[in-house]
C-alpha cells in the first residue's frame, strides 16, 4: 500500500480552488512536489495530513504515528528549549528513540537547552527533521524545507534524507519551488500550477516528454501556437516548451534540446499562448 | 482516550512557558492582598486565573501549535477535552490560592475570614466565564474571540440597565440579591454543567476548522 493518496481532491477557499488533484506518494520512492507560490502545495499538505477538510475527494494516509512532518516554519513554542520539544511529542510515539534524537541535535549543531526562537531558519528546519526521524516515521512530508536555506544547510539537509532513503520502505512527499533540489533526490514529480497538477511521473519521464524549441518566426503559424507552453517571440524567432511527441510538426529550422527541470516548470506555469 | 495524556503534557508544557508571567501574577496578587485585604485576593486570583487560562490558547495561536497537533497522531477531540480540563484544574488550583492567601490575609490583619460559600462561587463564576469566552477563542482566536465576548457581555449588561426597571426582571434581580451563602454550590453547578455543554461546542467547532 502505497502511505499517501489523495484521489480527486478539492478545496475551495478564498476565490482559490485546488484541484481536482489526484497525487500519490509510492512507497520507497521520493516524490518531488513543485510549483510556484500559491499554486496549492501547503494547501495540498494540509489536506493530506488532516489540517484541512477537502470538499470533495478522498485522502489515505498511512497512521500519523508512522508520519514525520518538516513544516515550512517551526510549530513549536518559542520559549521550548530543544530538549523540551522532544519531551512534547516523544509520549504521543511508542517508537520515539531519545538517544536518535540526541544524535540528531548534535548533528544539526542544536544544544538541547537552545530555545526554539533562538534557531536560525536552518537550525528550525533541522530541529523538526530531527523530531521526525526520532520515531521510527516511514513517511516524511516535507513543506518548502530547504526555502531560505544557505547551500550547506540545504546539502546537508538532502544528504539527510539520502540516508532516510536507504531503507526501501520509506517514502518521502517533497514540496519545494527550488528544483535543483529535485533534480538532486526525487524520483517522481509532481507539478502543480494554480490548484492543478500539470504533470505527475517519473523525473526522468517528465524531462523525456518535454523539448525546450527554438525557431523562426515564419514557422510560428496557428497550428503550432497552441502546442507551445510559455510561447516567447522575439525579433527574430520564438521559444517555448513542447511535448516532445508534438514536436515532430516542427520544420528543420527548429532546435529541440532536453530541458531542465526548472526550465519545464517554469514553462509549464505558464498556459499555452491560446489558452 | 490513549492519546489525552500525552495532550495534557504538552498542554501543560505550553503553559509551562509562560511560568514568568504566572509569577508575576502570583506576586502582584499577593500584594494587593496585602496591602487590601482578604476581601480582594478571591477577585484578584479570579482576573489572574482567567488571564494565565486564555495565555493558553493565546501561545497556542502565535506559536501555529496547531499545526503541531496536525502532525501528532492525535484526534481533535482530545485537544479540546486536554485544553478544558486544564484549565479547570488551574482555575481550581488558582482559587485555593485565593482562599490560602485570603486565610493568611485575615489572621494577620484580624479581619474577618473569607468563607468557603465565596470560594464556591468564585469558583463557578470563573468556569461559567470560561465556558462563554474559550469557545469564542476556538472559532475565532484570541483578538476577535476576546471582542466578540467583550461585546456579548457588554450587551447582556446593557440589557440589564436598560431593562432594569421591568417587574420581572426586577424581581429575579431582588430574588438572587436575597439569596444565602448555599446559592455559591449552585453557582459552581451552573459553572460545571456550562464547561460541558461549552466543550461540547468547541469540539464541534474545532473539528470543523481548517488550520
Amino acid at each position: 500500500m502505497n502511505p499517501l493518496e489523495l484521489t480527486g481532491v478539492i478545496k475551495r477557499r478564498d476565490g482559490f480552488t485546488l484541484g481536482p488533484l489526484d497525487l500519490v506518494v509510492p512507497r520507497g520512492y521520493v516524490m518531488g512536489f513543485v510549483g510556484a507560490n500559491g499554486a496549492g502545495k501547503t494547501t495540498t499538505i494540509k489536506i493530506a495530513l488532516g489540517l484541512v477538510h477537502a470538499d470533495e475527494g478522498s485522502v489515505r494516509l498511512v497512521g500519523h504515528d508512522r508520519v514525520g512532518v518538516v513544516h515550512d516554519q517551526p510549530a513549536y513554542v518559542g520559549k521550548w528549549t530543544a530538549a523540551q520539544v522532544g519531551r512534547a511529542v516523544a509520549p504521543f510515539h511508542p517508537a520515539w528513540d531519545p538517544e536518535r534524537f540526541r544524535a540528531l541535535l548534535d548533528w544539526a549543531g542544536i544544544e538541547p537547552t537552545r530555545q526554539v526562537k533562538e534557531l536560525s531558519r536552518g537550525m528550525g528546519m533541522k530541529l523538526q527533521l530531527a523530531v521526525a526521524l526520532s520515531h521510527a516515521a516511514e513517511l516524511l512530508i516535507l513543506d518548502e524545507p530547504t526555502s531560505g536555506l544557505d547551500p550547506l544547510a540545504r546539502s546537508e539537509l538532502l544528504e539527510m534524507l539520502a540516508d532516510f532513503m536507504t531503507d526501501e520502505r520509506h517514502s518521502v512527499l517533497f514540496s519545494t519551488h527550488i528544483t535543483s533540489d529535485l533534480e538532486k533526490i526525487a524520483d517522481y514529480v509532481t507539478v502543480i500550477e494554480r490548484g492543478r497538477v500539470v504533470a505527475s511521473t517519473t523525473r526522468d519521464e517528465l524531462v523525456d516528454s518535454y523539448r525546450l524549441v527554438r525557431g523562426a518566426a515564419s514557422e510560428l503559424d496557428a497550428d503550432l501556437r497552441p502546442l507551445v507552453h510559455g510561447l516567447r517571440e522575439h525579433g527574430v524567432g520564438w521559444q517555448g516548451l513542447m511535448a516532445t511527441e508534438d514536436t515532430v510538426s516542427l520544420g528543420r529550422r527548429a532546435v529541440a534540446e532536453v530541458p531542465t527541470l526548472e526550465e519545464i516548470v517554469v514553462h509549464l506555469a505558464k498556459e499555452p499562448r491560446h489558452a | 482516550m490513549r492519546d489525552l495524556a500525552p495532550m495534557l503534557r504538552l498542554d501543560l508544557l505550553t503553559l509551562v512557558a509562560s511560568r514568568k508571567m504566572l509569577a508575576i501574577y502570583v506576586l502582584v496578587v499577593c500584594f494587593l492582598v496585602a496591602v487590601n485585604g482578604a476581601l480582594v485576593a478571591l477577585p484578584m486570583i479570579g482576573v489572574a486565573s482567567m488571564m494565565v487560562c486564555l495565555n493558553l490558547f493565546g501561545t497556542i495561536e502565535n506559536h501555529r501549535l496547531t499545526q503541531l497537533y496536525g502532525s501528532l497522531p492525535l484526534r481533535r477531540r482530545t485537544v479540546m477535552v486536554s485544553h478544558y480540563a486544564v484549565t479547570a484544574v488551574l482555575t481550581c488550583v488558582f482559587v485555593l490560592l485565593g482562599a490560602l492567601a485570603a486565610g493568611v490575609a485575615a489572621w494577620v490583619r484580624a479581619e474577618p475570614a473569607v468563607g468557603v460559600a465565596e470560594g464556591v462561587g468564585t469558583l463557578g463564576a470563573l468556569l461559567l466565564v470560561l465556558a462563554l469566552v474559550t469557545p469564542a477563542y476556538v472559532a475565532w482566536g484570541t483578538r476577535t474571540g476576546g471582542l466578540v465576548t467583550l461585546v456579548v457581555v457588554a450587551t447582556v449588561i446593557g440589557g440589564l440597565l436598560a431593562f432594569g426597571d421591568n417587574p420581572v426582571l426586577a424581581g429575579a434581580l431582588r430574588g438572587l440579591a436575597g439569596v444565602g451563602p448555599e446559592a455559591s454550590w449552585w453557582v459552581l453547578g451552573a459553572g460545571v454543567l456550562a464547561q460541558a455543554a461549552s466543550l461540547v461546542v468547541s469540539i464541534g467547532v474545532y473539528t470543523r476548522q481548517d488550520h
